[in-house]
């Protein structure tokens, strides 16, 4: 078994995405600011004609540099889970590629928060798979503020 | 500002901040007072619990509102505007950004008119700032 995987560069780091969670990836978008909203959900951007979730993995990243209120990254990726959507802001995408499942082990050289796995997306490096059911999870108990 | 749908229309009064502004509905208005000529108890300051900031030499006023628990006095420091939209031009914001609960801002318009414009809940605004 194989899983398609969508490799996102953020500050020089890879993280990768699922692709089956991917709706579309986008040019980088304008986006505005909400008080009292989590850090790592900072404010909401247009998307096919209504607000989406502006998700900042850069705020949940040990090392990485959250968004500035304005500030607007290369890429958006938009991705679902549950029934909710988000904007994801990046810097860049690569192309999708298929990893084996057996790839696919406990993370042990990343360290990123809602990524208890990782794999290999080229010969050289080694990305955190992002979990987004369980950041859904998390960020469905209340806000953090 | 798209007066021509007026059945389906959203009319709010919008404050003008640097860089977005905060509204309400802009039916809920009982009255508006200059903040010199307010004797009652101090309104609650919209744009501070918002995090929004004042334009330069902004005016201030007292906005009266009808909001769901009772009236409520909010303080206006900027410039007032009538905006009429039409209600697609609104968008809801996802409850996950509040974590499935209620937050101070409940809608926001993000294209429609040049500025984002952030719909507050004053209810939830009074219980959060």
């Amino acid at each position: 078994m194989t899983l398609s995987i969508l490799p996102l560069i953020l500050e020089g780091r890879s993280i990768a995405l699922p692709a089956e969670r991917v709706l579309e990836i986008i040019g980088g978008q304008p986006w505005v600011l909400l008080p009292k909203a989590r850090k790592e959900l900072p404010g909401v951007c247009a998307w096919r004609g209504r607000a989406i979730a502006v998700l900042d993995i850069a705020a949940m990243s040990a090392g990485l540099k959250p968004l500035a209120p304005g500030e607007i990254r290369a890429r958006t990726v938009v991705a679902t889970v549950d029934r909710v959507t988000f904007a994801v802001p990046v810097d860049a995408v690569h192309e999708v590629c298929s990893v084996d499942e057996s790839r696919i082990v406990p993370s042990r050289l990343t360290e990123q928060a809602f990524a208890r796995h990782e794999l290999p997306i080229d010969d050289r490096t080694v990305a955190p798979l992002l979990d987004l059911e369980a950041l859904l999870a998390d960020f469905s108990k209340g806000p953090e503020q | 500002v798209k007066p021509e749908q007026p059945s389906r229309g959203v009319r709010l009064l919008a404050t003008r901040c640097t860089g977005a502004s905060w509204a309400v509905d802009a039916d809920s208005v009982e009255r508006i007072v200059r903040r010199s000529d307010w004797l009652e108890q101090p309104p609650l300051d919209v744009a501070s619990s918002l995090a929004l900031a004042p334009l330069p030499d902004a005016l201030e006023r007292v906005l009266v509102i009808h909001a769901a628990s009772g009236p409520k006095a909010l303080l206006s420091r900027g410039m007032l505007a009538l905006i009429e939209l039409s209600a697609s031009d609104v968008a809801t914001v996802p409850s996950i950004v509040y974590g499935g609960s209620t937050g101070p801002v409940h809608s926001v318009v993000l294209e429609a008119v040049g500025f984002p414009v952030l719909i507050c809940d004053p209810d939830s605004l009074q219980a959060t700032g």
